[in-house]
């Protein structure tokens, strides 16, 4: 009996035990220490928006709360908007857990809507607010507007009621036409702080729907359709929305996941129309200028006001002439893309980057007025798919 | 026993597994390079990022084979009562500690900024201290036997990540290679000694081989794997990467699976932590090495640099004063000059103790054959 408890005596006391002892009360004394709020205590934030006007940051938050106890069946989800302006965004930001009872935490947010004004601040100081103490992830989608974003996320969309869910879906599944882009917030300032300094994002507008959508539960909201057709384009000099069309070739000189259709009038009145596969652009530095050679796969849709009683496929001739028209037309479209962005100032192509990843540090600084640029478009059609 | 006699043991030369030396070289390899090194770095090289990572890589190449030079058949064992053996311990020991304060500082601050915001800085510091100050006590044994644990956790955590990266990736934004004049870059480069020499405990080790290569493979396999992650890194942020605090957590955060589970920077905190508290330990732990060889005990440098460590995070009014002071220009050259003289001086101590005892054994083979 006495040997029994001599053994257990010393298994307690060995250092294992001791060792596991110390690591448990500096745990507990970590634990009581800190001050680590509950996730209860968190706000989960599915959208942000910022604004910056007289020297002060109006910032904007979409949260999520949600009705209804445990085993309740009723339980519903409520998207609540709140504003707060403040001399920095996480002053702002302070003042917004106050109005909503809760700590306001971007963990779950993928949405950032700012404005032109706030696009223009100093990028690396604005995100870094966001992502540092804010936990914004960099993930997380830019969107500009000129719209007042209080108003932006407080509107009703009728398909999925929620601005920022909207949003999400559509940039994420690219799920506009070929003009539409996504950018991360990673993203933007990658391309912020490159040589180039010139970045393309979405352009938001908001219309009121005329027709009110028809429902089993009609209400007197007023629903509103989201347009991003356009895009903006931002520097550290200034900033342009452009349109659908140069925001397209934009996006297919940068390699983005372009989905469209494309319809090509012809001179004899045909239109024949074709759906983008792939497009792919292969660059070449020559001194000061940058050539560039796309490659478009299409396959073809159909064809209409064609004065023949064939049956049109890709090989017909008419589709052929269509395709050298739409090379042509494609080249002239992003040549127009390249004087544009020389006429405003900010090289959105990124051209400056791929000079400068040939020249290196011997490329002199702001030289983007000399930079020539010369584009030629291969179009591959292929069967109706 | 007393505590004398408890602490202030005769240097012992610690016989490891090869495959432990590999599990160790790979585990205190990641820890400090992939996490706070390559946003510092990015500030002044931009673009010339991955190619300053290579040049750092083949400066740790060359000394960690000089350094495995003399540690794999006891260089230690046999220089043990050597003086200039000891003067170059004195260096060797400078060489650690500031490298593990510097480390330590990194490390609190990562806990302060990153992950608990508001937590005071001593409580963060008293934590981190003991298990770094009890692991390296225990050993280098129980160090490689912790990092034989963790070691394949480490590498598939890495790995996968990588597998499993969703972002946007332009490689050419690793271009130019030099960003600036070749001779600003190379003395640019010098700043980051402070990033050299991670293995040099190693040096108080013998090896014992097994059958495969597991120190070289690892070696290759952790350096392979760091440019790789400082590549894709420049690829994802260029010009930005100036703004992250961790790379390893950034590239997880990235993630495929995270649409499905959710944010998956928690797989490269638990390896930054882990190897973290690793390397901080096994470079304790050559400091109280070199310790028990000056002055014939552990305990002088096993309280001193504890007591700098926490007094340098809790005396300025932040750890990053020590963490800036770590990449100064002249700090970090001279910690760069002596990641290399370091290990060339104990090989050619090593070298000339073999050749003066061979010339030895030679006059002695021949004064008895004469007699005869």
């Amino acid at each position: 009996m006495r040997k029994r408890t001599a053994y257990f005596k010393d298994r307690l006391l060995s250092k294992k035990w001791l060792v596991i002892l110390i690591v448990g009360v500096i745990l507990t004394v970590f634990g009581r220490v800190i001050d680590n709020k509950a996730l209860t205590q968190s706000g989960i934030v599915v959208g942000i928006g910022i604004d910056y006007r007289d020297n002060l940051y109006d910032v904007t938050i979409q949260a999520v709360a949600v009705d209804g106890g445990a085993g309740s069946d009723k339980g519903s989800t409520n998207f609540l908007t709140y504003s707060a302006k403040g001399k920095t965004i996480s002053d702002a930001v302070n003042s917004l857990s106050e109005k909503l009872g809760l700590i306001v935490s971007l963990s779950h947010c993928n949405l950032v809507i700012m404005t032109r004004s706030a696009l223009a601040l100093e990028p690396v100081r604005t995100f870094s607010a966001l992502t540092k103490p804010l936990a914004l992830p960099e993930q997380a989608l830019v969107v500009a507007t000129d719209m007042d974003v209080g108003k932006v996320f407080a509107s009703k969309i009728p398909s999925t009621e929620n601005v920022s869910f909207f949003l999400q879906s559509v940039l994420l599944q690219n799920l506009g036409a070929g003009g539409l882009t996504s950018v991360s917030v990673k993203d933007y300032l990658a391309m912020r702080c490159s040589r180039s300094g010139g970045v393309m994002v979405p352009y938001l507008e908001l219309y009121e729907m005329t027709d009110k959508p028809i429902s089993s539960q009609p209400s007197e909201d007023k629903n509103f359709v989201i347009d991003l057709n356009k895009n903006l384009v931002i520097n550290d000099k200034g900033d342009m929305v452009i349109d659908e069309t140069t925001a397209k070739s934009a996006n297919m000189f940068l390699s983005k996941d372009v989905k469209d259709k494309i319809a090509v009038p012809l001179k004899n009145g045909g239109v024949v129309e074709f759906r983008v596969i792939k497009v792919s652009s292969k660059t070449k530095v020559e001194g000061m200028k940058v050539v560039c050679e796309m490659k478009m796969n299409v396959s073809f849709v159909e064809a209409q006001g064609f004065d023949t009683p064939l049956v049109l496929n890709c090989n017909s001739p008419e589709v052929l002439d269509a395709k050298n028209t739409l090379e042509q037309m494609l080249a002239d479209d992003l040549e127009s893309c390249f004087l544009l962005s020389k006429q405003c100032g900010i090289d959105f192509l990124g051209l400056e980057n791929l000079l400068y990843q040939k020249h290196g540090r011997h490329l002199p600084q702001n030289c983007f007025d000399q930079i020539l640029f010369e584009a030629s478009y291969s179009v591959t059609v292929t069967e109706n798919s | 026993m007393n505590i004398k006699s408890r602490f202030c043991q005769n240097p012992k030369t610690t016989t490891l597994y090869n495959s432990q030396v590999g599990a160790l070289v790979m585990i205190c390899s990641v820890a400090y390079k992939l996490s706070s090194l390559p946003s510092i770095v990015n500030e002044y090289m931009a673009s010339s990022t991955t190619w300053l990572f290579v040049l750092l890589t083949v400066v740790d190449t060359l000394s960690f084979v000089l350094v495995y030079a003399f540690f794999h058949d006891g260089g230690d064992e046999e220089l043990s009562s050597n003086k200039a053996y000891k003067i170059g311990l004195i260096f060797l020991a400078l060489f650690l500690g500031f490298k593990c304060v510097a480390f330590f500082s990194f490390a609190v601050l990562f806990f302060t900024v990153e992950l608990y915001v508001g937590v005071p800085h001593v409580i963060v510091v008293l934590i981190l201290i003991a298990p770094v100050v009890y692991l390296g006590t225990k050993g280098c044994s129980t160090l490689a036997r912790t990092a034989e644990i963790f070691v394949f956790m480490v590498f598939f955590v890495v790995v996968l990540n990588l597998a499993f990266l969703e972002a946007d990736l332009d490689v050419n934004r690793n271009l130019p290679v030099f960003s600036m004049e070749p001779k600003d870059f190379f003395a640019h480069s010098l700043r980051y000694g402070t990033w050299l020499g991670n293995c040099f405990p190693l040096l108080f080790v013998k090896v014992k081989n097994k059958k495969l290569p597991y120190v070289s493979s690892s070696y290759a396999v952790t350096q392979i794997l760091t440019l790789i992650v400082v590549f894709f890194g420049v690829a994802m942020y260029g010009d930005s990467m100036k703004i992250i605090g961790n790379l390893l957590v950034e590239i997880s955060g990235f993630n495929q699976l995270s649409t499905e589970i959710g944010r998956m920077e928690w797989t490269a905190l638990f390896v930054v932590i882990v190897s973290g508290i690793l390397e901080l330990a096994f470079l304790f732990y050559g400091v109280s090495e070199c310790s028990n060889r000056i002055f014939g005990c552990k305990l002088v440098l096993q309280i001193a640099l504890p007591m700098v460590a926490v007094l340098s995070c809790t005396i300025p009014r932040s750890p990053q004063v020590v963490a800036d002071l770590s990449h100064q220009r002249i700090v970090g050259g001279v910690m760069a000059v002596f990641s290399l003289i370091l290990p060339i001086y104990f090989v050619i101590l090593k070298w000339k103790n073999r050749r003066d005892y061979l010339s030895k054994f030679n006059y002695v083979r021949e004064k008895k054959e004469v007699t005869k």
